[in-house]
């Protein structure tokens, strides 16, 4: 690309830094609102979308988009609540942050990875478009469901303190995952009869559930949410608080940029995903730690690999419908309606025909970034305040609007029961040592693995070889492997010295 | 076994973690959940069984050994049978399960009152519940959750939330 | 339940079909009760708003489809239209809600593709039944069922496709097994003997996705949503007696025309659907209904209005009462036909 072309797109995406700007600030709401996605949101306004010109259509939709990745990182840190599936993996070490009093420093860490990680993504995908789009070519279902256990593994994992209870929630959140019409055959399955779960389990009302639900219901057995320490803590916090995150946060800059080069990649594959980047990228950055065993307990990195991952994801995720004119996931999809609506030429033509719209999209992506950075860091110091506000009002915010997040997807009031029924499950679970992220692992990645493993078995005519028959599967299984067997050698070693 | 039961993410209170029981009611929930998977697949093609089979077969071992490893526990008298996890007093249970009903009271009323009104009714209720005072707090606070709620979701993104008096009322104005 | 094998050939009229046939006298008798109906509606009908409910997403092919024809439709009603949308088990929730939840008084229609809905009923037992519950009274949009290769693939007709499913397993992508492309498939593999395995991928994105990217060898699919990928695949046939986009479509041949076959033409005919009920109750309002449908198909403006939505017009077709109950049965007898190999493949 030359870069009088280069330039002449980044100053067409800055013309509309006020557009930008209304569309960060509402995707960061609407992202940090459970229930309310870039996907549900973009529905919600197609009528604006259809109305204007594509090219603005399209900087609201896309700034919308990356904004509510960022946004999603909000609740998760200071409710233990995730705005969607793809930061739960936030709330691992985000909340236990937040605990402590350090809400300041966890917002902050989570912006700067998503605005570094999404900025550096987007980069690299104005200059490697053509090179991203063939990884949909040969990461299949195969590739997929390797890489779907690197997620899963983290069920293992994620409970250090009692691996065999993390395992028993994993593996019942893969059962309840496992809900609804099969991937071949469409015959339902344990749906109670349920017309509403013959899709499967929704993910939204569950995650809900488990997460805000469950949280605010233990919430109430004290006044605060914080540690008395904590509390102190938050008292004290000033500005300086957010230059610690930021500082924190650039010194494991490395750690940001290959963590959201997970995303990045996932991203581009059709059909995966924020969630499997971010538990992905989790599980990874947590494997090459020198302390593995600070992650669960308010580990910066723990903060940084899922937001850094989640945000590359949103730069991935738009290849496949730019090039291939295939949408990769639900908001892209929403997307496409939108550009076939205006008769824009998706895939290769695209490039040909108007390639400033295409390059346009990653143009916004950097804009929207720099814009956030400017707009949001600054409201971490007051964002951080949520968690002084008293357990009595906040509980009943929590289960209100999130109860109503839980129907909008679907607008079913049957999605509000799944919501309180898993809330429920979400506090005997947390009473009683069970942890609810591995559960949710199997909930959100369980189908998505299961219709990979389903697609290949049937590809081969039910050979199971077939996962074994391709070399980058080959080699991601050798890399699982590794990923298994490394942490138990190096507890041996340490064990032995 | 003691420090095996704390939540990771530090959730559970911090009493004496030797007591089992209460832990063993999301596993039996879990294997009665897994029976009725079993018998709701009967009969479909083996491929739609698979997953349910080996996972409901994985779950069970895992069960095993939680109960080997708690029979044991209690053997070596290492712990003791109870379901003090679960132990809560009058007035947590109270304000837990009555905001829990209210919770519910909300997910029915909300198709008859709309999103806003019904939301507005629901935090005054559980704050009242939960002896938010003074009175006047409660008002301002689910006057301006309810307020904000409707500017943002009816008013600017037009969601399809369900529609009461308030949003017919208000339908005029904006 | 009544699953007779009906006719075999449907009466489906397109545009220019319409206008010969009016000129003929044929279809015009059809719609005799039709002309009369203005004149014999007693009531104010409509008086308020009609409610569409939609068994599929929001912002999807159906519900644009709906808002296409509804926005002429409607001035012509001298009514607007409110849409609920009810998602969920291929269908099924959406024709449960209507039949079980909406009152049959005319003011409520189901919008849907009685193609894949009718599989939906043939295989999952629903507690309604067609046509005693409700009826398609009337078709105003067509996605043909096509098959195609990626544009690099070796395969360059059918025929070379069929050749090499004699020798080895060929896989498509389809977006889910009980639905009329895979019954294409299935159709062709009965004729041919060739061993031809549809891939389910939950949907027709993935399902493109997987031909594009090379995982299967072809894809099975509606033509309308494959436009977008027109220029990096290769049409191979259309299940349809004429290809109405030959242009946009390498002017892939009927598949009847390449295999001397006399398969039933498959797809997702989009139509409105209205309870038995009304239809008996309310004969007034249906057959004013059904004539201002047409008014409007033949006005012009559903055209303009199918372009606004980023549709193609060439799929818009008027097909009536009688066309949409004999397509649909026959979907169900192909479902039923095709049962050991959507329950066990």
């Amino acid at each position: 690309m030359s870069l009088e072309l280069l330039i002449d797109i980044f100053l067409g995406a800055a013309s509309y830094w006020w557009l930008i700007l209304i569309a960060t600030t509402l995707g960061i709401i609407i992202g940090a609102i459970p229930g309310f996605g870039a996907q549900n949101t973009i529905i919600m306004l197609l009528p604006f979308t259809l109305a204007v010109q594509v090219d603005m259509a399209l900087t609201f939709m896309v700034a919308l988009y990356v904004a509510s990745h960022m946004g999603s990182g909000i609740p998760a840190i200071l409710l233990n609540i995730p705005g969607t599936g793809g930061a739960a993996a936030t709330t691992i070490d985000g909340y236990p942050m937040a605990k402590k009093g350090m809400a300041q420093q966890a917002l902050v860490l989570t912006f700067v990875a998503s605005t570094l990680g999404g900025f550096f993504t987007a980069f690299i995908a104005i200059f490697a478009i053509g090179y991203l789009a063939r990884i949909a070519f040969f990461l299949h279902s195969v590739e997929m469901v390797v890489i779907m256990l690197f997620g899963i593994t983290l069920i293992a994992v994620i409970a250090a303190k009692d691996p065999l209870k993390g395992l028993i929630s994993g593996i019942i959140g893969l059962l309840i995952g496992a809900i609804g019409a099969d991937h071949i055959y469409s015959a339902p399955r344990a749906t109670f009869g349920f017309l509403e779960l013959y899709e499967g389990m929704p993910i939204i009302p569950a995650l809900i559930g488990l997460f805000a639900i469950s949280e605010a219901l233990v919430m109430l057995e004290k006044r605060s949410m914080l540690t008395a320490e904590g509390r102190e803590r938050m008292l004290r916090a000033g500005w300086r608080e957010t230059l610690e995150g930021i500082q924190m946060a650039l010194k494991r800059w490395t750690h940001i940029l290959w963590t959201s080069l997970i995303g990045l990649v996932v991203g581009a594959v059709p059909g995966a995903g924020a969630s499997i980047g971010s538990f992905v990228a989790y599980q990874q950055s947590r494997l090459y730690s020198k302390t593995p065993e600070a992650y669960g307990t308010g580990h910066p990195e723990g903060v940084l690999a899922p937001e850094a991952a989640n945000n590359g994801v949103a730069s991935g995720s738009l290849i496949p419908l730019l090039v291939l004119a295939v949408p990769g996931g639900t908001t892209a999809a929403v997307m496409l309606v939108v550009l076939s609506y205006h008769g824009v030429p998706l895939g290769p033509r695209l490039f040909v025909e108007d390639p400033g719209l295409a390059y346009g999209v990653f143009a916004t992506m950097v804009l929207s970034y720099l814009i956030m950075m400017v707009t949001i860091l600054p409201m971490s110091k007051y964002l951080s305040r949520v968690t002084l506000v008293g357990t009595t009002i906040l509980a009943p915010i929590i289960i209100g609007f999130t109860l109503v997040g839980a129907f909008s997807p679907r607008a079913y009031i049957f999605d509000m029961g799944v919501a309180l029924t898993f809330g429920v499950l979400g506090y005997l679970m947390r009473k009683t040592g069970y942890h609810v992220v591995a559960m949710l692992i199997g909930i959100i990645l369980g189908p998505l693995l299961e219709a990979n493993f389903m697609r290949a078995l049937r590809l081969s005519g039910g050979d199971s070889m077939v996962f074994f028959s391709s070399t980058i599967g080959n080699v991601l299984w050798l890399m699982l492997l590794a990923s298994i067997l490394l942490p138990l050698y190096s507890s041996w070693r340490r064990n032995r010295a | 076994m003691s420090e095996h039961n704390k939540d990771d993410d530090g959730d559970t209170d911090d009493r004496a973690r030797t007591r089992i029981g209460a832990d063993l009611i999301i596993p039996v929930a879990g294997l009665a959940f897994a029976g009725y998977y079993l018998w709701s697949i009967a009969g479909l093609p083996g491929m739609a069984q698979f997953s349910g089979r080996f996972l409901v077969a994985v779950l069970v071992v895992l069960v095993v050994l939680l109960a080997l490893r708690m029979g044991t526990a209690l053997a070596r008298g290492e712990a003791e049978f109870s379901f003090a996890d679960l132990a809560e007093t009058r007035k947590t249970a109270l304000m837990r399960w009555g905001v829990f009903a209210l919770a519910i009271g909300f997910a029915l009323g909300i198709p008859y009152l709309g999103f806003t009104l019904s939301i507005f009714v629901f935090l005054l209720l559980s704050m009242l519940l939960l002896q938010v005072r003074p009175i006047s707090r409660i008002f301002i606070i689910a006057f301006c959750a309810a307020a904000v709620g409707y500017l943002l979701f009816i008013v600017a993104l037009g969601a399809r939330l369900p529609r009461g008096p308030v949003e017919t009322f208000l339908a005029g104005i904006f | 339940m009544d699953r007779k094998t009906p006719n075999k050939s449907t009466t489906r009229l397109t545009r220019r079909g319409l206008i010969k046939a009016t000129t003929l006298g044929g279809a015009g008798a059809l719609f005799a009760p039709a002309l009369v109906g203005r004149a014999l509606a007693q009531d104010d009908f409509p008086s308020r708003t009609m409610q569409i409910l939609i068994p599929t997403g929001e912002g999807g092919g159906v519900d644009r489809s709906a808002r296409a024809f509804n926005a002429g439709w409607g001035e012509i009603l001298g009514t607007g239209f409110e849409y609920g949308y009810f998602p969920g088990a291929a269908g099924q929730v959406g024709y449960e809600t209507f039949i079980g939840r909406r009152e049959p008084d005319a003011y409520n229609l189901l919008y849907g593709a009685i193609g894949p809905e009718m599989i939906m009923y043939a295989t999952q037992n629903p507690s309604y039944t067609f046509p005693d519950d409700y009826v398609y009274f009337g078709g105003v949009n067509a996605d043909d069922v096509v098959i195609w290769v990626a544009e690099d693939s070796p395969f360059q007709t059918l025929e070379d496709l069929i050749e090499e499913g004699q020798s080895r397993r060929v896989n498509f992508s389809g977006s889910r097994l009980p639905h009329p492309a895979s019954i294409a498939v299935f159709l062709l593999a009965e004729e041919t003997g060739a061993d031809f395995n549809v891939i389910p991928y939950g949907g027709g994105n993935p399902a493109r996705s997987a031909a594009l990217t090379g995982e299967v060898d072809a894809c099975c699919t509606h033509m309308g949503s494959s436009l977008s990928v027109a220029d990096q695949v290769r049409f191979l046939t259309v299940f349809q007696d004429e290809n109405r986009v030959p242009g946009l479509t390498n002017d892939a041949l009927p598949v009847n025309e390449i295999m001397g076959t006399d398969f039933p033409e498959l797809g997702g005919l989009r139509a409105f659907a209205i309870h038995t009920a009304a239809i008996e109750q309310y004969p007034d309002r249906v057959a004013l209904l059904k004539e201002t449908m047409l008014e409007n198909f033949e006005s012009g403006r559903y055209d303009a209005d199918t372009l606004d939505q980023g549709l193609t017009p060439e799929f818009n077709v008027f097909v009536d009462q009688e066309a949409c109950t004999r397509s649909a049965m026959e979907m169900v007898e192909l479902a039923n036909r095709f049962e050991h190999l959507l329950r066990d493949g």
